[in-house]
């Protein structure tokens, strides 16, 4: 990791609930072919969309945080042949191009040294250095030049933080401490020295040195002024703290350490959410753990959570504007119940929502699952039975069917073939009763399913091609799955399955000429192409060329696993130490 | 023509030829530990050969001296294959009628030699006393155990004096055995790794290089631009940091050639003794392939490539690689272990908690460093990394391109390596601000071999630099911790 790399989460994380459940629940989120309708479907949709906000702010704060940036302010300040010159290694800096970027700040210091924008350049130059694994040049002739030379620069705290991490990266604790410590001793409210706490905090935790490492979370969660870029390390540590609290089974005091970074009403997403307060990950390791008395702390964690958690519910269904908050909190009692162990507790929470509230499918769906993950389809299916989206809860009922051993197919397919009566949903119904067949051993009525879907739902006839032949494949019907490859059009990975059919067949010469075809139309898959060749020279029978090729790839793909496969392979089968290959790094 | 037979003399002879055969081939082929091993194994079944034969000689002359003669003696009659004697209660080992070939002496025996065995056992496998010795111990007790079960059950007293025969005999040999392999050790009991006096240095060595065309830079500079090519700020107000740069100042007295550190003639170290010598130590371990590479034709041309870059240390750099196992790695004196240990393996590498244990003492209160090399495909990368993880008691870290380590004596720009079994980037450990371990990623000492597993020259070459490198960083750093010992 690049030691200027901004390493926090985001301040302001989304409230919006849809967040909280990523990760979470372990049995939640339906997987391919359990959707439970357009209702799901939303609900997915527009979580994945607020996941891919979030991403996108954190992306913002990645590469380029206030380590690496210099405020637009300055830009303003300097000429336009100095910007001329900082934008052109900024841009190589961008690209990753970190010699030649390093090069170009060179130019810049060499040319405007004296320039408003000098000390960044200094600074860029040696993350450039870091990135081209030269930390100890980065260190003694890069941040330490631009104390050196401009120590009164925005740059300069950012450069003694950067020493320390520096050191830390590549392994010298010690003179880490000591930088870290002078940047706090120099610059106590600087966001750098927030940073430093957060790296010692990080640094104590290797040494376990547990004391250290609490009395400096403590600070930063509680006495640090949260301003501008000091919130972020803040609200870090805030995290940090919350699940040490959590660990020793204190869960009023880890409430407090999250209450100082977000609103009342983000607390109990937050508290479950994995990078947060991540209480059901914490519950599960202490009630996992041989150690009696931290079992106790589990339960006892479990327990007031739980507690907590249904006070918010209470609180939360009295206004009907929050009463999806008070839904998603009642499931976050089941789910704490549920890592920790506790499976009557959690079927209680879901039976206690029915009573309350009256069944609805959601709840319907958690409890079917809870049935299922306790073995008793039978009770499961009745629940999936009681679903106000009668073709959803069928859907899950056939579903049920196949994930019993052995699978019952034709009841899942009966099921499927009812639900395909309607036209509109017709092929995903369809499409699930093939897959059922296919993963029940019975691939000719699933190809015939496909050929249905082929001559009903027109415009997915490329993906049905595939899946026939797939299914072939999967059947080891070697010849036919050739024949049906020929008429797909996903390569390589068509082209790769007809090779492996070939070898099946002992038509060795036809799996070698499709690799080859491989190797010509897709670089990336060089290396692995050609170890297949490799593989189908010796069952072959053909020693020497099996020989010639591993070595190819040793020659030519040093770096690769395939290269380590191939030397290895030289080495232990055939006993041949010279084996070629050879690079750097 | 005169028919062979075979008398106890003649097989006397074969016997006592077959032992100088054998000592022979050992000798021949020292690297090859299962003729040593073979040998053993039949050495043993010719010693109870033997041991049958005498037994059965002895004991059939004592009962026919003891079968009474006479008119007036009684039938014997036979029970069990048996007849029965009157001479209960003889002392004398070769006569079956002895009183201790008895049931109550064998049971005796079992549980004493199960209970001997199974805490042996026990105790090796925690870790608690020496693995090396309790090990093989624990199963000879358990092996003697069983023999002592089956003379307690046997009903024939003949049966029950060979199986008693058998054990006494295996536990001799075992005897023997241990004493064989016992190494006797300096008088203090420990090994001394010395190096070599001197003082040499290492300083950044030149190498050849291919001249090239440069296109020469130019600056393009904006002419409406106001530039101002001021000068430097005056000399004495930088802070100039001189670390790195002047680490290699000459110091008056400081020898002149070889590696090394220290105020002798010549190469060497200052903490050095007269005969020490630069050895290159591998580390015996589980992985079949802990030998790759070793001895002529492999890692010996390491140190032949030592002395041929740096000829001032000829003598002064061990002839042969070496191979120890974790018990002598523990037997070096406090202040005088091997400055650099190499472990190689491809397939595993699954050290006892007893052999961490002595990892663990070497890397820390000996000072070594270990130098890790991944020679294939298997899991010994992972393995080697989790043992490192635990025995240092810290994590990886990437080894800076530009640190100390790959600069001196020789500049190394990239990391050379054979193929990528674990990757193309070299992780250490540091303790203390030093390299306890290097790992090198992608086969080292395939490089080193006479063959260079193929691959180009100029990689080979970088490779051998590589290896000096880690050795001269070694050796220095175990120099100054010795010179700090020092009272």
């Amino acid at each position: 990791m690049a030691p200027f790399a901004t390493t926090v989460t985001p301040a302001n994380p989304s409230p919006t609930p849809p967040l909280r459940r990523e990760g979470l629940h372990a049995d939640a989120p339906p997987f391919l072919g359990e959707g439970l309708g357009r209702g799901w479907l939303r609900r997915s949709l527009t979580r994945l969309a607020l996941v891919a906000l979030a991403l996108c702010v954190c992306s913002t704060f990645a590469p380029a945080g206030p380590l690496d940036e210099m405020p637009v302010e300055r830009w303003a300040k300097l000429k336009e042949a100095e910007r001329f010159q900082l934008n052109a290694a900024e841009r190589l800096y961008r690209e990753s191009q970190w010699k030649a970027a390093a090069d170009e700040y060179e130019k810049f210091l060499k040319l405007y040294e004296k320039s408003e924008g000098a000390a960044f350049a200094q600074l860029k130059w040696s993350h450039c250095q870091v990135n081209l694994r030269k930390q100890n040049a980065a260190i003694k002739d890069g941040y330490q030049s631009l104390l050196d030379y401009y120590p009164d620069s925005p740059e300069a705290p950012i450069a003694g933080l950067l020493i320390g991490r520096t050191y830390r990266d590549i392994g010298d604790a010690k003179p880490a401490k000591k930088a870290y410590a002078k940047v706090i001793a120099a610059h106590p409210k600087h966001f750098a020295a927030v940073m430093a706490r957060l790296d010692l905090v990080e640094l104590a935790a290797k040494e376990n040195d547990a004391e250290t490492r609490t009395r400096l979370l403590r600070e930063l969660t509680y006495d640090v002024e949260r301003k501008g870029a000091t919130t972020a390390p803040c609200v870090t540590a805030s995290h940090q703290y919350a699940q040490l609290t959590f660990r020793t089974g204190n869960f009023e005091e880890g409430l407090k350490a999250l209450a100082t970074s977000c609103s009342e009403s983000q607390m109990p997403h937050l508290l479950m959410h994995p990078s947060w307060g991540a209480l059901p990950t914490i519950v599960g390791e202490l009630i996992g753990s041989k150690d009696e008395p931290t079992k106790k702390n589990g339960e006892k964690l479990a327990d007031a959570g739980a507690a907590w958690l249904k006070t918010q519910v209470t609180a939360s269904l009295k206004d009907p504007k929050t009463k999806p908050q008070a839904m998603a909190a009642w499931y976050d009692i089941a789910e704490v119940r549920r890592h920790a162990g506790q499976a009557d507790k959690q079927k209680a929470v879901y039976e206690d929502i029915i009573a309350t509230l009256g069944p609805d499918d959601a709840t319907l769906g958690y409890l079917a699952r809870w049935y299922k993950a306790n073995k008793q389809p039978e009770l499961a299916r009745t629940t999936y039975g009681k679903f106000k989206d009668v073709a959803e809860g069928q859907g899950q009922i056939a579903l049920s069917y196949r994930e019993e051993t052995p699978p019952q197919t034709d009841k899942a397919v009966a099921i499927y073939r009812q639900l395909a009566a309607d036209v509109k949903t017709a092929p995903r119904w369809l499409g699930e009763a093939a897959m059922a067949y296919r993963k029940g051993g019975k691939p000719d009525l699933a190809i015939a399913v496909y050929r249905e879907l082929i001559t009903s739902d027109a415009k997915g006839t490329d993906a049905y091609a595939v899946a026939i032949a797939d299914t072939l494949y999967e059947a080891k019907r070697w010849k036919e799955c050739i024949a049906a490859y020929r008429g797909t059009n996903n390569f390589p990975t068509n082209y790769l399955h007809m090779a492996r059919a070939n070898r099946e067949l002992k038509q060795y010469d036809e799996a070698i000429a499709l690799y080859r075809q491989v190797i010509a139309a897709s670089p990336a898959h060089v290396s692995s192409a050609l170890l297949d060749i490799a593989y189908t020279q010796e069952e072959a029978g053909k020693k020497e060329d099996a020989i010639k090729t591993l070595k190819q790839i040793c020659d030519k793909h040093p770096k690769s696993p395939e290269g380590s496969k191939a030397h290895t392979r030289l080495n232990d089968v055939y006993k041949i130490p010279v084996t070629l290959g050879g690079a750097k790094d | 023509m005169p028919s062979f037979h075979l008398t106890p003399s003649r097989v006397a002879l074969l016997s006592g030829l077959y032992i100088v055969l054998w000592r022979g081939l050992v000798l021949v082929l020292p690297n090859e530990p299962y003729v040593a091993l073979a040998g053993w194994a039949v050495l043993y079944l010719i010693g109870l050969a033997w041991g049958i034969y005498l037994l059965e000689r002895t004991a059939k002359r004592i009962e026919s001296r003891a079968v009474p003669t006479g008119d007036n003696v009684r039938p014997q009659v036979s029970v069990s294959g048996e007849t029965v004697g009157g001479r209960r209660g003889a002392w004398n080992p070769f006569d079956p009628d002895a009183r201790y070939y008895g049931p109550g002496l064998g049971m005796f025996c079992f549980v004493w030699l199960c209970l001997g065995g199974v805490v042996a056992k026990t105790l090796a496998a925690s870790g608690v006393g020496p693995a090396e010795i309790l090990q093989p111990l624990g199963n000879v007790a358990l092996m003697l155990a069983t023999a002592a079960l089956a003379t307690a059950f046997a009903r024939n007293k003949r049966v029950r004096q060979s199986l008693s025969m058998i054990a006494a005999y295996s536990l001799l040999f075992a005897m023997v055995y241990f004493l064989a392999h016992l190494k006797f050790a300096s008088p203090s009991g420990e090994d001394e790794y010395a190096l070599p006096a001197g003082g040499g240095n290492d300083s950044p060595q030149a190498m050849s290089v291919k001249v090239q065309k440069v296109v020469r830079k130019r600056y393009v500079i904006n002419p409406y631009s106001s530039i101002t090519f001021a000068a430097p700020p005056p000399i004495d107000t930088i802070d100039v940091k001189l670390t790195d740069d002047t680490a290699n100042r000459y110091q008056v007295g400081m020898g002149d050639g070889g590696l090394g550190s220290g105020d002798g003639e010549g190469g060497g170290f200052g903490s050095g003794k007269d005969g020490g010598k630069i050895r290159f130590i591998r580390l015996r371990h589980s992985d079949k392939s802990w030998d790759k590479n070793f001895g002529i034709g492999g890692d010996r041309n390491l140190l032949a490539e030592l002395v041929v870059r740096f000829p001032k240390m000829n003598g002064k750099v061990a002839e042969e690689t070496e191979g120890i196992d974790f018990a002598a790695l523990g037997n070096f004196k406090q202040k005088a272990a091997p400055p650099l240990v190499y472990i190689g393996g491809v397939t595993t590498f699954a050290p006892s908690a007893a052999d961490k244990r002595v990892l663990k003492q070497y890397i820390t209160e000996r000072h070594g460093m270990i130098l890790g090399d991944t020679l294939g495909g298997g899991a010994f990368h992972s393995n080697f990394i989790a043992v490192m993880n635990e025995v240092t008691g810290t994590t990886r870290v990437e080894i800076p391109r530009d640190d100390p380590i790959h600069k001196r004596p020789y500049e190394i720009p990239q990391l050379p390596f054979v193929v990528a079994h674990g990757g193309s980037t070299p992780y250490g450990w540091k303790i203390d601000g030093r390299w306890v371990v290097y790992h090198h990623p992608g086969a080292l000492s395939d490089a080193w071999r006479d063959d260079r597993a193929g691959i180009k020259k100029v990689i080979a070459d970088q490779c051998y630099l590589l290896g000096i490198n880690i050795l001269s960083y070694a050796h220095r750093e175990h120099d100054q911790w010795r010179r700090s010992q020092q009272p």
